[in-house]
């Protein structure tokens, strides 16, 4: 294959190339390619590409965005849940401070 | 002579400064947007901290408490997410994009799903040391790029792209931010310490510390109210770091930071800088 100094445009024959499509393999001018996601594109690509992502919305799709909504609250609440048991299981003197006046006291 | 070997990019000093600066610059409806999430998740945190601790029927409503916990933390995040695409857009110099449903839809999504994993992952790194610059680099990245336009997917994506570019760094800017946050907490700890005293020196207020004396201090709800004013302190700074990191790392293949300047050169008049000079 010849290289992209040497090579011109699948649409413009005339124009010289700019860019090889990662996707396609064609080489294109500078009119003819586009950046798409960090991607050099040709435009016949791209449309391919927004069409098959357009196609992949599937109704369900509600409902994983509503059960990973779901998934966060749960484990959200999950954790908070434990903060609470170990506050719990935390003796009553360590919260209020007694503990440590008892032992100012002890050392006095 | 040979050239010392620097990592390209902004320096760590260099970017806190930086983030100082945006940060003191920023208009009052960023930081009311910060404080709209933040203030309800920390009085409730205070108030299921207290109740827990001595609340006669804790054991029976903890798992309401904590489900409502979880709300005001997710609802903190996803403000924390808008605060973060504010400060984002101030800084690439562009106008902020307006909320729609569907913006606002996107961002909420993201943090419900993202967000509640790094209370898990954050102490569990935080306990393994190596990896936690990375996975605390990450959920902040999640919500320096709450307001972009991408799925879940892809915020997860762009987020641990971030996190694992200069770890080095990281690291240090989060040694820099622990120790000023430390700095902070002592600072905020001799003042809830002094105030009481004061109060009663001053104006002959009695309050329930200066009853209690000294001891009073050593409360878990005292220590947890201590590092509650702490985050609220510090916080802000720290998303704004993260903000600044992320708009660096993108900019070496969007040329934003150039965008930015140039624009910074184009302003009609000195006061309305996109970036914070800091550079001579």
């Amino acid at each position: 294959m010849l290289p992209l100094a040497q090579q011109h445009c699948l649409n413009h024959p005339a124009r010289e190339a700019a860019a090889q499509c990662p996707q396609c393999r064609h080489f294109f001018c500078r009119e003819c390619i586009t950046e798409h996601d960090g991607r050099i594109l040709c435009a016949v690509c791209l449309r391919q590409l927004s069409q098959a992502a357009g196609a992949r919305r599937h109704p369900l799709r509600v409902l994983g965005r509503a059960g990973l909504a779901l998934g966060g609250l749960l484990t959200a609440a999950l954790f908070f849940y434990w903060v609470a048991q170990l506050l719990l299981l935390i003796p009553a003197a360590w919260h209020d401070g007694t503990l440590w006046k008892s032992f100012w006291s002890t050392v006095e | 002579m040979k050239e010392p070997n620097r990592e390209p990019g902004r320096g760590v000093i260099e970017l806190v400064e930086e983030a100082v600066h945006l940060l003191r610059g920023a208009p009052l409806h960023f930081h009311a947007a910060y404080a709209v999430g933040t203030l309800p998740f920390i009085l409730g945190f205070l108030y299921f901290w207290a109740d827990m601790s001595r609340g006669a029927f804790a054991r029976e409503h903890a798992a309401l408490g904590a489900a409502g916990m979880a709300l005001f933390f997710l609802w903190m995040k996803c403000w924390q997410a808008v605060f973060a695409a504010a400060l984002r857009a101030q800084v690439t110099g562009r106008a902020a994009e307006p909320w729609t449903v569907r913006r606002a839809g996107r961002l909420a999504l993201t943090q419900l799903a993202l967000q509640p994993s790094g209370l898990f992952a954050v102490p569990l790194a935080l306990a393994a040391i190596l990896p936690f610059a990375w996975v605390y680099g990450f959920y902040q990245n999640l919500t320096a790029a709450g307001g972009e336009p991408v799925d879940v997917g892809g915020a997860c994506k762009t987020a641990a792209t971030q996190a694992g570019l200069r770890t080095g760094q990281c690291f240090l800017l989060l040694g820099v931010l622990f120790l000023f946050a430390f700095l902070v907490w002592i600072n905020t700890v001799l003042a809830m310490a002094m105030l009481p005293g004061l109060l009663r020196m001053l104006f002959g207020v009695d309050t329930a510390f200066t009853q209690a004396g000294a001891h009073s201090v050593f409360n878990t709800t005292y220590l947890a109210c201590s590092f509650a004013l702490t985050y609220i302190f510090v916080d802000p700074l720290i998303k704004t770091v993260f903000v600044l990191r992320c708009f660096y790392a993108q900019s070496v293949r969007s040329g934003d930071d150039l965008k930015a300047e140039l624009a910074r050169l184009r302003a009609p008049f000195p006061g309305s800088p996109a970036l914070p000079a800091t550079r001579p």
